[in-house]
Protein backbone atom coordinates (compact mmCIF):
# COMPACT_ATOMS: atom_id res chain seq x y z
CA UNK A 1 0.00 0.00 0.00
CA UNK A 2 2.77 2.47 1.03
CA UNK A 3 4.35 1.44 -2.39
CA UNK A 4 1.51 2.38 -3.91
CA UNK A 5 0.85 5.47 -2.94
CA UNK A 6 4.47 6.70 -2.99
CA UNK A 7 4.58 5.71 -6.69
CA UNK A 8 1.62 8.20 -7.29
CA UNK A 9 3.05 10.82 -5.83
CA UNK A 10 6.27 10.68 -7.19
CA UNK A 11 4.94 10.21 -10.63
CA UNK A 12 2.77 12.99 -9.67
CA UNK A 13 5.61 15.27 -8.75
CA UNK A 14 7.09 14.54 -11.76
CA UNK A 15 4.36 15.59 -13.83
CA UNK A 16 3.87 18.54 -11.74
CA UNK A 17 7.14 20.01 -12.44
CA UNK A 18 7.17 18.94 -16.06
CA UNK A 19 3.76 20.85 -16.25
CA UNK A 20 4.91 24.10 -14.12
CA UNK A 21 8.40 24.27 -16.26
CA UNK A 22 6.35 24.11 -19.39
CA UNK A 23 3.66 27.14 -18.46
CA UNK A 24 6.59 29.23 -17.39
CA UNK A 25 8.18 28.62 -20.78
CA UNK A 26 4.92 30.11 -22.05
CA UNK A 27 6.37 33.58 -22.09
CA UNK A 28 9.82 32.41 -24.04
CA UNK A 29 7.53 30.55 -26.51
CA UNK A 30 6.14 33.47 -27.58
CA UNK A 31 6.92 35.70 -29.93
CA UNK A 32 8.13 38.98 -28.84
CA UNK A 33 10.39 40.09 -25.96
CA UNK A 34 9.13 38.78 -22.64
CA UNK A 35 9.66 42.09 -21.10
CA UNK A 36 7.27 43.89 -23.31
CA UNK A 37 4.87 41.04 -22.69
CA UNK A 38 5.03 40.64 -19.02
CA UNK A 39 4.54 44.19 -18.96
CA UNK A 40 1.96 44.46 -21.65
CA UNK A 41 0.97 47.97 -22.41
CA UNK A 42 2.59 49.76 -19.50
CA UNK A 43 5.72 48.79 -21.57
CA UNK A 44 4.75 51.24 -23.90
CA UNK A 45 7.43 53.57 -24.11
CA UNK A 46 8.93 52.74 -20.54
CA UNK A 47 12.62 51.70 -20.83
CA UNK A 48 12.74 47.66 -21.88
CA UNK A 49 16.17 46.82 -20.16
CA UNK A 50 14.47 48.34 -17.03
CA UNK A 51 11.61 46.06 -17.22
CA UNK A 52 14.04 43.72 -17.87
CA UNK A 53 15.97 44.13 -14.70
CA UNK A 54 12.74 44.59 -12.43
CA UNK A 55 11.02 41.25 -13.64
CA UNK A 56 14.76 39.50 -13.42
CA UNK A 57 14.46 38.81 -16.91
CA UNK A 58 18.03 38.74 -17.43
CA UNK A 59 18.77 35.89 -15.02
CA UNK A 60 19.61 32.72 -16.06
CA UNK A 61 16.27 31.10 -17.40
CA UNK A 62 16.44 28.49 -14.67
CA UNK A 63 16.94 30.58 -11.88
CA UNK A 64 14.04 32.76 -13.14
CA UNK A 65 11.66 29.20 -13.08
CA UNK A 66 12.98 28.36 -9.20
CA UNK A 67 12.27 32.12 -8.65
CA UNK A 68 8.59 32.13 -10.16
CA UNK A 69 8.06 28.62 -8.17
CA UNK A 70 9.13 30.17 -5.06
CA UNK A 71 7.02 33.16 -5.34
CA UNK A 72 3.79 31.45 -6.23
CA UNK A 73 3.90 28.54 -3.72
CA UNK A 74 5.38 30.88 -1.29
CA UNK A 75 3.73 34.39 -1.64
CA UNK A 76 1.19 33.56 -3.74
CA UNK A 77 2.46 36.23 -6.59
CA UNK A 78 1.23 35.72 -9.74
CA UNK A 79 2.94 39.36 -10.96
CA UNK A 80 0.18 41.69 -11.87
CA UNK A 81 -2.22 42.33 -14.44
CA UNK A 82 -1.63 45.02 -16.44
CA UNK A 83 -5.49 45.55 -17.13
CA UNK A 84 -6.25 45.66 -13.89
CA UNK A 85 -3.63 46.94 -12.57
CA UNK A 86 -3.65 44.30 -9.77
CA UNK A 87 -2.07 41.73 -8.28
CA UNK A 88 -3.30 38.72 -10.51
CA UNK A 89 -3.85 36.64 -7.05
CA UNK A 90 -6.38 39.50 -6.01
CA UNK A 91 -7.85 39.16 -9.53
CA UNK A 92 -8.56 35.16 -9.22
CA UNK A 93 -8.94 34.84 -6.00
CA UNK A 94 -12.33 36.14 -6.19
CA UNK A 95 -13.37 34.45 -9.15
CA UNK A 96 -12.42 30.88 -8.11
CA UNK A 97 -15.26 30.51 -5.63
CA UNK A 98 -17.63 31.71 -8.59
CA UNK A 99 -16.36 28.78 -10.93
CA UNK A 100 -16.24 25.79 -7.99
CA UNK A 101 -19.77 26.86 -6.64
CA UNK A 102 -21.51 26.45 -10.79
CA UNK A 103 -19.07 23.05 -11.16
CA UNK A 104 -19.64 21.15 -8.04
CA UNK A 105 -23.75 22.21 -8.47
CA UNK A 106 -23.69 20.57 -11.61
CA UNK A 107 -22.17 17.78 -10.76
CA UNK A 108 -24.36 16.85 -8.00
CA UNK A 109 -27.48 17.29 -10.43
CA UNK A 110 -25.63 15.61 -13.15
CA UNK A 111 -24.78 12.60 -11.10
CA UNK A 112 -27.57 12.59 -9.72
CA UNK A 113 -29.49 12.29 -13.20
CA UNK A 114 -26.90 10.27 -15.15
CA UNK A 115 -25.81 7.68 -12.60
CA UNK A 116 -29.73 6.13 -12.65
CA UNK A 117 -30.17 6.73 -15.80
CA UNK A 118 -26.72 4.70 -16.84
CA UNK A 119 -27.81 2.14 -14.49
CA UNK A 120 -30.89 1.39 -16.08
CA UNK A 121 -29.31 1.42 -19.53
CA UNK A 122 -27.08 -1.03 -18.41
CA UNK A 123 -29.22 -2.93 -16.24
CA UNK A 124 -32.01 -2.63 -19.59
CA UNK A 125 -29.09 -3.70 -22.26
CA UNK A 126 -30.08 -3.39 -25.56
CA UNK A 127 -33.82 -3.06 -25.06
CA UNK A 128 -35.81 -0.38 -25.94
CA UNK A 129 -34.82 2.63 -23.14
CA UNK A 130 -31.59 1.51 -23.80
CA UNK A 131 -31.50 2.04 -27.28
CA UNK A 132 -33.48 5.73 -27.08
CA UNK A 133 -31.10 7.07 -23.64
CA UNK A 134 -28.24 5.99 -26.12
CA UNK A 135 -29.76 7.52 -29.57
CA UNK A 136 -30.57 10.94 -27.66
CA UNK A 137 -26.97 11.07 -26.15
CA UNK A 138 -25.66 10.54 -29.77
CA UNK A 139 -27.46 13.32 -30.74
CA UNK A 140 -26.95 15.54 -27.21
CA UNK A 141 -22.89 14.88 -27.97
CA UNK A 142 -23.34 16.61 -31.33
CA UNK A 143 -24.87 19.70 -29.93
CA UNK A 144 -22.12 22.29 -28.56
CA UNK A 145 -22.55 23.85 -25.34
CA UNK A 146 -22.35 27.80 -26.70
CA UNK A 147 -25.30 26.64 -29.09
CA UNK A 148 -26.95 25.08 -26.12
CA UNK A 149 -27.05 27.77 -23.91
CA UNK A 150 -27.88 30.45 -26.30
CA UNK A 151 -30.94 28.35 -26.96
CA UNK A 152 -31.94 28.23 -23.22
CA UNK A 153 -31.03 31.66 -23.16
CA UNK A 154 -33.40 32.43 -26.05
CA UNK A 155 -36.41 30.07 -24.54
CA UNK A 156 -36.75 31.19 -20.45
CA UNK A 157 -35.12 34.51 -20.49
CA UNK A 158 -36.20 36.00 -23.31
CA UNK A 159 -39.67 34.24 -24.86
CA UNK A 160 -40.63 33.06 -21.75
CA UNK A 161 -38.79 35.71 -19.40
CA UNK A 162 -38.33 32.96 -15.75
CA UNK A 163 -34.79 34.07 -15.55
CA UNK A 164 -32.82 36.93 -15.81
CA UNK A 165 -30.34 37.38 -19.19
CA UNK A 166 -26.90 38.17 -17.42
CA UNK A 167 -25.52 39.52 -13.27
CA UNK A 168 -24.87 36.97 -10.70
CA UNK A 169 -26.50 37.90 -7.73
CA UNK A 170 -28.93 35.84 -7.20
CA UNK A 171 -29.48 32.36 -7.32
CA UNK A 172 -31.77 32.67 -10.32
CA UNK A 173 -28.46 33.49 -12.54
CA UNK A 174 -27.27 30.10 -11.93
CA UNK A 175 -30.12 28.30 -13.14
CA UNK A 176 -29.71 28.60 -17.28
CA UNK A 177 -25.75 27.96 -16.54
CA UNK A 178 -26.06 25.30 -14.12
CA UNK A 179 -28.83 23.38 -16.55
CA UNK A 180 -26.69 24.12 -19.72
CA UNK A 181 -23.58 22.44 -17.97
CA UNK A 182 -25.79 19.54 -17.21
CA UNK A 183 -26.93 18.68 -19.94
CA UNK A 184 -23.99 19.17 -22.16
CA UNK A 185 -22.11 16.36 -19.29
CA UNK A 186 -25.19 14.12 -19.09
CA UNK A 187 -24.44 12.09 -22.23
CA UNK A 188 -20.51 11.40 -20.91
CA UNK A 189 -21.76 10.36 -17.60
CA UNK A 190 -24.24 8.15 -18.43
CA UNK A 191 -21.95 6.30 -21.13
CA UNK A 192 -18.97 6.14 -17.75
CA UNK A 193 -21.89 4.58 -15.93
CA UNK A 194 -22.87 1.88 -18.43
CA UNK A 195 -20.13 0.69 -19.06
CA UNK A 196 -18.57 0.89 -15.40
CA UNK A 197 -21.56 -1.42 -14.28
CA UNK A 198 -21.25 -3.75 -17.72
CA UNK A 199 -17.94 -4.17 -16.47
CA UNK A 200 -18.67 -5.08 -12.81
CA UNK A 201 -21.86 -7.47 -14.61
CA UNK A 202 -19.24 -9.63 -16.10
CA UNK A 203 -17.09 -10.18 -13.19
CA UNK A 204 -16.88 -13.39 -11.71
CA UNK A 205 -18.19 -12.68 -8.12
CA UNK A 206 -21.36 -11.34 -9.89
CA UNK A 207 -22.02 -14.92 -11.72
CA UNK A 208 -21.56 -16.45 -7.85
CA UNK A 209 -24.03 -14.54 -6.74
CA UNK A 210 -26.59 -16.00 -9.35
CA UNK A 211 -25.22 -19.12 -8.74
CA UNK A 212 -26.29 -18.83 -4.92
CA UNK A 213 -29.40 -17.90 -6.11
CA UNK A 214 -29.90 -14.58 -5.56
CA UNK A 215 -32.41 -12.96 -7.45
CA UNK A 216 -31.26 -10.15 -10.32
CA UNK A 217 -32.44 -7.16 -7.96
CA UNK A 218 -30.68 -8.26 -4.96
CA UNK A 219 -27.26 -8.89 -7.39
CA UNK A 220 -27.78 -5.88 -8.97
CA UNK A 221 -28.17 -3.52 -6.14
CA UNK A 222 -25.48 -5.26 -3.26
CA UNK A 223 -23.06 -6.62 -5.98
CA UNK A 224 -22.88 -4.85 -9.12
CA UNK A 225 -24.04 -1.11 -7.85
CA UNK A 226 -21.67 -1.26 -4.77
CA UNK A 227 -18.72 -1.93 -6.87
CA UNK A 228 -19.43 0.25 -9.66
CA UNK A 229 -20.29 3.35 -7.42
CA UNK A 230 -17.17 2.98 -5.83
CA UNK A 231 -15.11 3.66 -9.38
CA UNK A 232 -17.85 6.41 -10.46
CA UNK A 233 -17.89 8.61 -7.31
CA UNK A 234 -14.15 9.03 -7.69
CA UNK A 235 -14.33 9.60 -11.17
CA UNK A 236 -16.58 11.49 -11.03
CA UNK A 237 -15.68 13.59 -8.10
CA UNK A 238 -12.03 14.35 -9.36
CA UNK A 239 -13.33 15.13 -12.74
CA UNK A 240 -14.14 18.66 -11.32
CA UNK A 241 -11.00 20.50 -13.04
CA UNK A 242 -12.49 19.30 -16.40
CA UNK A 243 -15.76 20.89 -15.61
CA UNK A 244 -13.92 24.24 -14.95
CA UNK A 245 -12.46 24.06 -18.22
CA UNK A 246 -15.15 23.11 -20.11
CA UNK A 247 -17.31 25.93 -17.91
CA UNK A 248 -15.27 28.47 -19.80
CA UNK A 249 -17.64 28.40 -22.81
CA UNK A 250 -20.86 28.94 -20.15
CA UNK A 251 -19.21 31.76 -18.23
CA UNK A 252 -18.31 33.41 -21.39
CA UNK A 253 -22.27 32.91 -22.69
CA UNK A 254 -23.92 34.01 -19.66
CA UNK A 255 -21.77 36.93 -18.88
CA UNK A 256 -20.39 35.09 -15.52
CA UNK A 257 -17.43 36.53 -14.04
CA UNK A 258 -15.63 33.53 -13.14
CA UNK A 259 -12.40 32.07 -14.16
CA UNK A 260 -13.20 30.93 -17.05
CA UNK A 261 -14.36 34.34 -18.63
CA UNK A 262 -11.39 36.09 -17.00
CA UNK A 263 -8.89 34.02 -18.77
CA UNK A 264 -10.88 34.02 -22.75
CA UNK A 265 -10.65 37.84 -21.92
CA UNK A 266 -6.77 37.89 -20.68
CA UNK A 267 -6.31 36.07 -24.01
CA UNK A 268 -7.95 38.39 -26.31
CA UNK A 269 -6.19 41.51 -24.33
CA UNK A 270 -3.00 39.51 -24.31
CA UNK A 271 -2.64 39.74 -20.45
CA UNK A 272 -0.38 36.87 -19.97
CA UNK A 273 0.43 37.15 -16.38
CA UNK A 274 -3.31 36.36 -15.40
CA UNK A 275 -3.55 33.73 -18.62
CA UNK A 276 -0.25 32.08 -16.88
CA UNK A 277 -1.93 31.74 -13.28
CA UNK A 278 -5.15 30.53 -14.50
CA UNK A 279 -3.46 27.94 -16.75
CA UNK A 280 -1.12 26.72 -13.78
CA UNK A 281 -3.86 26.87 -11.39
CA UNK A 282 -6.32 24.48 -13.33
CA UNK A 283 -3.48 22.21 -14.35
CA UNK A 284 -2.27 21.79 -11.44
CA UNK A 285 -5.55 21.11 -9.65
CA UNK A 286 -6.24 18.56 -12.35
CA UNK A 287 -2.66 16.81 -11.74
CA UNK A 288 -3.41 17.14 -7.92
CA UNK A 289 -6.80 15.43 -8.37
CA UNK A 290 -5.69 13.05 -10.95
CA UNK A 291 -2.89 11.56 -8.10
CA UNK A 292 -5.78 11.78 -5.11
CA UNK A 293 -8.35 9.80 -7.49
CA UNK A 294 -5.30 7.06 -8.02
CA UNK A 295 -4.71 6.59 -4.10
CA UNK A 296 -8.61 6.56 -3.45
CA UNK A 297 -9.24 3.95 -5.98
CA UNK A 298 -5.92 1.81 -4.78
CA UNK A 299 -7.10 1.99 -1.39
CA UNK A 300 -11.02 1.24 -2.20
CA UNK A 301 -9.29 -1.66 -5.31
CA UNK A 302 -6.66 -3.59 -3.98
CA UNK A 303 -7.13 -5.21 -7.79
CA UNK A 304 -5.50 -1.84 -9.19
CA UNK A 305 -2.62 -1.18 -6.84
CA UNK A 306 -1.00 -4.66 -7.42
CA UNK A 307 -1.02 -3.60 -10.80
CA UNK A 308 0.63 -0.67 -10.29
CA UNK A 309 3.19 -2.10 -7.71
CA UNK A 310 3.73 -5.74 -8.87
CA UNK A 311 1.76 -7.69 -6.13
CA UNK A 312 3.90 -6.37 -3.31
CA UNK A 313 2.53 -4.68 -0.38
CA UNK B 1 -22.82 -15.61 -53.91
CA UNK B 2 -20.17 -14.95 -56.78
CA UNK B 3 -20.13 -11.64 -55.76
CA UNK B 4 -16.98 -9.24 -55.92
CA UNK B 5 -15.59 -8.51 -52.68
CA UNK B 6 -15.28 -4.76 -53.96
CA UNK B 7 -19.45 -5.04 -54.62
CA UNK B 8 -19.55 -6.78 -51.45
CA UNK B 9 -18.20 -4.14 -49.88
CA UNK B 10 -20.76 -1.84 -51.07
CA UNK B 11 -23.78 -3.77 -50.89
CA UNK B 12 -22.93 -3.65 -46.82
CA UNK B 13 -22.60 0.06 -47.11
CA UNK B 14 -25.57 0.49 -48.62
CA UNK B 15 -27.20 -1.55 -45.87
CA UNK B 16 -25.26 0.25 -42.93
CA UNK B 17 -28.27 2.76 -42.08
CA UNK B 18 -26.02 4.74 -40.11
CA UNK B 19 -23.25 4.27 -42.72
CA UNK B 20 -25.60 5.91 -45.64
CA UNK B 21 -27.11 8.62 -43.15
CA UNK B 22 -24.03 10.20 -42.50
CA UNK B 23 -22.50 9.50 -45.80
CA UNK B 24 -25.78 11.63 -47.36
CA UNK B 25 -25.28 14.28 -44.45
CA UNK B 26 -21.30 14.98 -45.04
CA UNK B 27 -21.79 14.79 -49.12
CA UNK B 28 -24.50 18.18 -48.92
CA UNK B 29 -21.93 19.63 -46.64
CA UNK B 30 -19.32 19.07 -49.05
CA UNK B 31 -21.64 20.21 -52.42
CA UNK B 32 -22.68 23.21 -50.62
CA UNK B 33 -18.99 24.22 -49.81
CA UNK B 34 -17.61 23.35 -53.41
CA UNK B 35 -20.69 24.98 -55.34
CA UNK B 36 -20.58 28.03 -52.36
CA UNK B 37 -20.77 30.38 -55.14
CA UNK B 38 -23.25 28.82 -57.01
CA UNK B 39 -26.10 28.58 -54.01
CA UNK B 40 -25.12 31.83 -52.07
CA UNK B 41 -27.44 34.33 -53.40
CA UNK B 42 -24.97 36.91 -51.81
CA UNK B 43 -21.26 37.05 -50.89
CA UNK B 44 -20.62 36.00 -47.15
CA UNK B 45 -18.90 40.13 -46.66
CA UNK B 46 -22.12 42.00 -48.74
CA UNK B 47 -22.99 44.28 -45.97
CA UNK B 48 -25.89 45.85 -46.27
CA UNK B 49 -27.03 48.80 -44.14
CA UNK B 50 -30.47 49.54 -45.14
CA UNK B 51 -31.19 45.54 -44.36
CA UNK B 52 -29.25 45.06 -41.24
CA UNK B 53 -31.34 42.18 -38.56
CA UNK B 54 -34.21 41.71 -41.20
CA UNK B 55 -36.26 38.56 -40.18
CA UNK B 56 -36.55 35.23 -42.29
CA UNK B 57 -38.29 36.27 -45.76
CA UNK B 58 -38.27 34.90 -49.44
CA UNK B 59 -35.58 37.68 -50.23
CA UNK B 60 -33.29 36.53 -47.18
CA UNK B 61 -33.91 32.73 -46.02
CA UNK B 62 -32.82 32.58 -42.95
CA UNK B 63 -32.94 36.66 -42.12
CA UNK B 64 -29.46 38.87 -42.31
CA UNK B 65 -27.37 39.93 -39.45
CA UNK B 66 -26.37 43.21 -37.81
CA UNK B 67 -24.94 44.06 -40.61
CA UNK B 68 -27.08 43.68 -43.52
CA UNK B 69 -25.09 40.22 -44.30
CA UNK B 70 -27.41 37.42 -45.33
CA UNK B 71 -27.32 34.71 -43.06
CA UNK B 72 -27.73 31.67 -45.48
CA UNK B 73 -25.22 32.82 -47.52
CA UNK B 74 -22.79 32.94 -44.44
CA UNK B 75 -23.91 29.66 -43.48
CA UNK B 76 -22.98 28.36 -47.09
CA UNK B 77 -19.90 29.89 -47.75
CA UNK B 78 -18.88 28.72 -43.37
CA UNK B 79 -19.31 24.81 -44.89
CA UNK B 80 -15.86 25.50 -46.79
CA UNK B 81 -14.36 26.64 -43.18
CA UNK B 82 -15.89 23.69 -41.25
CA UNK B 83 -14.29 21.30 -43.76
CA UNK B 84 -11.30 23.03 -43.76
CA UNK B 85 -11.01 22.70 -39.49
CA UNK B 86 -11.93 18.90 -40.25
CA UNK B 87 -9.33 17.95 -43.28
CA UNK B 88 -6.96 19.92 -42.22
CA UNK B 89 -7.19 19.32 -38.50
CA UNK B 90 -7.74 15.64 -38.66
CA UNK B 91 -4.88 15.67 -41.27
CA UNK B 92 -2.59 17.06 -38.96
CA UNK B 93 -3.50 15.60 -35.92
CA UNK B 94 -2.70 12.13 -38.53
CA UNK B 95 0.72 12.91 -39.60
CA UNK B 96 1.78 13.66 -35.57
CA UNK B 97 -0.01 11.11 -34.22
CA UNK B 98 1.39 8.43 -37.26
CA UNK B 99 4.95 9.41 -36.44
CA UNK B 100 5.09 9.29 -33.14
CA UNK B 101 3.28 6.36 -33.11
CA UNK B 102 5.34 4.32 -35.39
CA UNK B 103 8.97 5.57 -33.63
CA UNK B 104 7.35 4.29 -30.42
CA UNK B 105 6.14 1.35 -31.71
CA UNK B 106 8.71 0.08 -33.70
CA UNK B 107 12.00 1.34 -31.55
CA UNK B 108 10.60 0.58 -28.01
CA UNK B 109 13.05 1.77 -25.05
CA UNK B 110 13.73 4.75 -24.61
CA UNK B 111 12.50 7.10 -27.61
CA UNK B 112 8.90 5.32 -26.72
CA UNK B 113 9.46 6.07 -22.60
CA UNK B 114 9.81 9.61 -23.56
CA UNK B 115 7.01 10.38 -26.56
CA UNK B 116 4.80 8.46 -24.77
CA UNK B 117 5.28 10.95 -21.74
CA UNK B 118 4.28 13.73 -24.00
CA UNK B 119 1.03 11.47 -24.78
CA UNK B 120 0.56 11.15 -21.13
CA UNK B 121 1.07 14.70 -20.29
CA UNK B 122 -1.85 15.82 -22.90
CA UNK B 123 -4.29 13.45 -21.18
CA UNK B 124 -3.81 14.57 -18.15
CA UNK B 125 -4.50 18.08 -18.91
CA UNK B 126 -8.22 19.32 -19.42
CA UNK B 127 -7.58 20.03 -23.49
CA UNK B 128 -9.36 23.09 -23.47
CA UNK B 129 -7.19 24.42 -21.11
CA UNK B 130 -4.07 22.98 -23.61
CA UNK B 131 -5.85 24.48 -26.39
CA UNK B 132 -6.17 28.22 -25.14
CA UNK B 133 -2.48 28.06 -23.90
CA UNK B 134 -1.43 27.14 -27.48
CA UNK B 135 -3.46 30.10 -29.04
CA UNK B 136 -2.16 32.45 -26.34
CA UNK B 137 1.44 31.32 -27.93
CA UNK B 138 0.68 31.49 -31.29
CA UNK B 139 -1.99 34.26 -31.68
CA UNK B 140 -5.39 34.11 -32.55
CA UNK B 141 -6.58 33.09 -35.81
CA UNK B 142 -8.37 29.78 -37.54
CA UNK B 143 -4.38 28.61 -38.55
CA UNK B 144 -3.74 28.64 -34.87
CA UNK B 145 -6.79 27.57 -33.62
CA UNK B 146 -6.36 24.13 -35.45
CA UNK B 147 -2.99 23.48 -35.03
CA UNK B 148 -4.01 24.05 -31.07
CA UNK B 149 -6.80 21.40 -31.27
CA UNK B 150 -3.92 19.06 -32.89
CA UNK B 151 -1.49 19.99 -30.31
CA UNK B 152 -3.90 18.45 -27.92
CA UNK B 153 -5.50 15.69 -29.36
CA UNK B 154 -2.87 13.95 -31.39
CA UNK B 155 -1.77 11.56 -29.07
CA UNK B 156 -5.16 9.10 -29.34
CA UNK B 157 -3.90 8.30 -33.02
CA UNK B 158 -0.44 7.78 -31.71
CA UNK B 159 -1.50 5.38 -29.19
CA UNK B 160 -3.70 3.15 -31.54
CA UNK B 161 -0.48 3.11 -33.86
CA UNK B 162 1.82 2.45 -31.20
CA UNK B 163 -0.30 -0.55 -30.31
CA UNK B 164 -0.96 -1.89 -33.58
CA UNK B 165 3.08 -1.40 -34.60
CA UNK B 166 4.26 -3.40 -31.81
CA UNK B 167 1.85 -6.10 -32.69
CA UNK B 168 3.15 -6.45 -36.40
CA UNK B 169 6.66 -5.34 -35.74
CA UNK B 170 7.92 -9.45 -34.84
CA UNK B 171 5.84 -10.93 -37.83
CA UNK B 172 7.60 -12.59 -40.52
CA UNK B 173 6.75 -10.59 -43.66
CA UNK B 174 8.84 -7.25 -41.53
CA UNK B 175 11.98 -9.86 -40.54
CA UNK B 176 11.90 -10.68 -44.64
CA UNK B 177 12.07 -6.83 -44.98
CA UNK B 178 14.72 -6.20 -42.94
CA UNK B 179 16.75 -9.25 -44.70
CA UNK B 180 16.28 -7.49 -47.65
CA UNK B 181 17.83 -3.97 -46.00
CA UNK B 182 15.23 -2.21 -45.99
CA UNK B 183 15.63 0.89 -44.24
CA UNK B 184 14.00 1.56 -40.82
CA UNK B 185 12.05 4.35 -42.11
CA UNK B 186 10.90 1.83 -45.38
CA UNK B 187 9.82 -0.66 -42.96
CA UNK B 188 7.97 1.74 -41.10
CA UNK B 189 6.24 3.48 -44.14
CA UNK B 190 5.88 0.78 -46.39
CA UNK B 191 5.25 -2.72 -44.28
CA UNK B 192 3.59 -0.88 -41.22
CA UNK B 193 1.56 1.85 -42.09
CA UNK B 194 -0.37 0.29 -44.87
CA UNK B 195 -1.58 -2.32 -42.39
CA UNK B 196 -2.89 0.03 -39.89
CA UNK B 197 -4.79 2.27 -42.48
CA UNK B 198 -8.31 0.55 -41.79
CA UNK B 199 -7.75 1.15 -37.87
CA UNK B 200 -6.87 4.57 -38.55
CA UNK B 201 -9.98 5.46 -40.85
CA UNK B 202 -11.81 3.87 -37.72
CA UNK B 203 -9.88 6.19 -35.72
CA UNK B 204 -9.98 8.87 -37.70
CA UNK B 205 -13.88 9.47 -38.61
CA UNK B 206 -14.24 8.90 -34.33
CA UNK B 207 -12.45 11.67 -33.72
CA UNK B 208 -13.33 13.96 -36.27
CA UNK B 209 -16.72 15.41 -34.60
CA UNK B 210 -14.37 16.12 -31.57
CA UNK B 211 -11.83 18.60 -33.59
CA UNK B 212 -14.56 20.26 -35.11
CA UNK B 213 -16.18 20.93 -32.18
CA UNK B 214 -13.08 22.40 -30.64
CA UNK B 215 -11.77 24.00 -33.02
CA UNK B 216 -15.58 26.16 -33.64
CA UNK B 217 -15.76 26.01 -29.78
CA UNK B 218 -12.34 28.28 -30.14
CA UNK B 219 -13.70 30.09 -32.48
CA UNK B 220 -16.80 31.10 -30.72
CA UNK B 221 -14.55 32.49 -27.86
CA UNK B 222 -13.06 34.63 -30.27
CA UNK B 223 -9.73 33.27 -29.95
CA UNK B 224 -10.16 31.35 -33.48
CA UNK B 225 -11.44 32.54 -36.48
CA UNK B 226 -11.73 36.52 -36.40
CA UNK B 227 -14.23 38.91 -38.51
CA UNK B 228 -15.76 39.42 -41.23
CA UNK B 229 -15.06 34.96 -40.90
CA UNK B 230 -18.69 33.07 -41.74
CA UNK B 231 -17.22 30.35 -39.03
CA UNK B 232 -20.45 29.00 -37.42
CA UNK B 233 -18.83 29.27 -34.45
CA UNK B 234 -17.97 33.00 -34.72
CA UNK B 235 -21.24 33.57 -36.04
CA UNK B 236 -23.01 32.33 -32.76
CA UNK B 237 -21.01 33.92 -30.39
CA UNK B 238 -21.32 37.34 -32.49
CA UNK B 239 -25.36 36.55 -32.78
CA UNK B 240 -25.66 36.44 -29.16
CA UNK B 241 -25.60 40.30 -28.69
CA UNK B 242 -28.86 40.67 -30.50
CA UNK B 243 -30.30 37.02 -29.27
CA UNK B 244 -33.48 39.13 -28.56
CA UNK B 245 -33.27 41.02 -31.84
CA UNK B 246 -32.60 38.61 -33.78
CA UNK B 247 -32.56 35.16 -32.35
CA UNK B 248 -31.71 33.62 -35.88
CA UNK B 249 -28.30 34.95 -36.03
CA UNK B 250 -27.80 32.46 -33.04
CA UNK B 251 -30.06 29.62 -33.91
CA UNK B 252 -28.93 28.33 -37.93
CA UNK B 253 -25.18 28.43 -37.28
CA UNK B 254 -25.16 26.53 -34.72
CA UNK B 255 -27.66 24.07 -36.12
CA UNK B 256 -25.59 23.82 -39.36
CA UNK B 257 -22.68 22.89 -36.64
CA UNK B 258 -24.75 20.10 -35.10
CA UNK B 259 -25.92 18.74 -38.87
CA UNK B 260 -21.99 18.42 -39.37
CA UNK B 261 -21.05 16.69 -35.78
CA UNK B 262 -24.00 14.84 -35.93
CA UNK B 263 -23.32 14.13 -39.99
CA UNK B 264 -19.76 12.73 -39.12
CA UNK B 265 -20.43 10.65 -35.67
CA UNK B 266 -23.23 8.62 -37.31
CA UNK B 267 -20.75 7.90 -40.25
CA UNK B 268 -18.00 7.29 -38.08
CA UNK B 269 -20.41 4.92 -35.90
CA UNK B 270 -21.52 3.18 -39.43
CA UNK B 271 -17.20 2.99 -40.52
CA UNK B 272 -16.45 1.49 -37.76
CA UNK B 273 -18.62 -1.35 -37.92
CA UNK B 274 -17.88 -1.92 -41.58
CA UNK B 275 -14.58 -1.95 -40.83
CA UNK B 276 -13.65 -3.26 -37.65
CA UNK B 277 -16.56 -5.78 -36.80
CA UNK B 278 -14.28 -6.74 -33.60
CA UNK B 279 -15.27 -3.30 -32.35
CA UNK B 280 -19.01 -3.75 -32.94
CA UNK B 281 -19.75 -6.24 -30.26
CA UNK B 282 -18.59 -4.39 -27.60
Amino acid sequence: MRNYIVKKILIGIVLLFCVSFLVFSMLYLMPGDPASIMAGQLSKGANLDQIRHEYGLDRPFLVQYADWVRKIVFEQDFGISYKYRLPVWNLIKTRIPISLKLTITTLLISDAIAIPLGLLCAYKKDKLFDRATVGVSLVLTAVPSFWLAALLMLTFAIKIPLFPLAGFESWQNYVLPVVTGVISGLASTIRLTKSEVLDVMREKYVTTAYAKGLNKKRVMITHVLRNSLIVLAVNLFLSIPWLISGYIIIEKVFGIPGMGNLMVNSIIQQDFNVIQAIILIITVLTIVCNILSDIVLGILDPRIRISVTGGEK
Amino acid sequence: MNESPVKEFFTSCYKNKNFLIGFIMIAIIILMAIFADQIAPYEFDAANPQEVLLAPSSQHLLGTDNMGRDLFSRIIYGTRITLQVAVIGAGLQLVIGVIVGLACGYFGGAVDKALMFFADLTYSIPGMIAALAVVTILGRSLTNAIIATAVVNWAAYARVVRAKTMSIKNQAFIETGVAFGESAIAIMFRYILPNIVPVLIVNISMQLPGTIMSTTTLSFLGVGSQPPSPDWGLMVSEGIDFIARGPWLCIYPGLALVFVVFGFNILGEGLRDLLDPRMKSQ
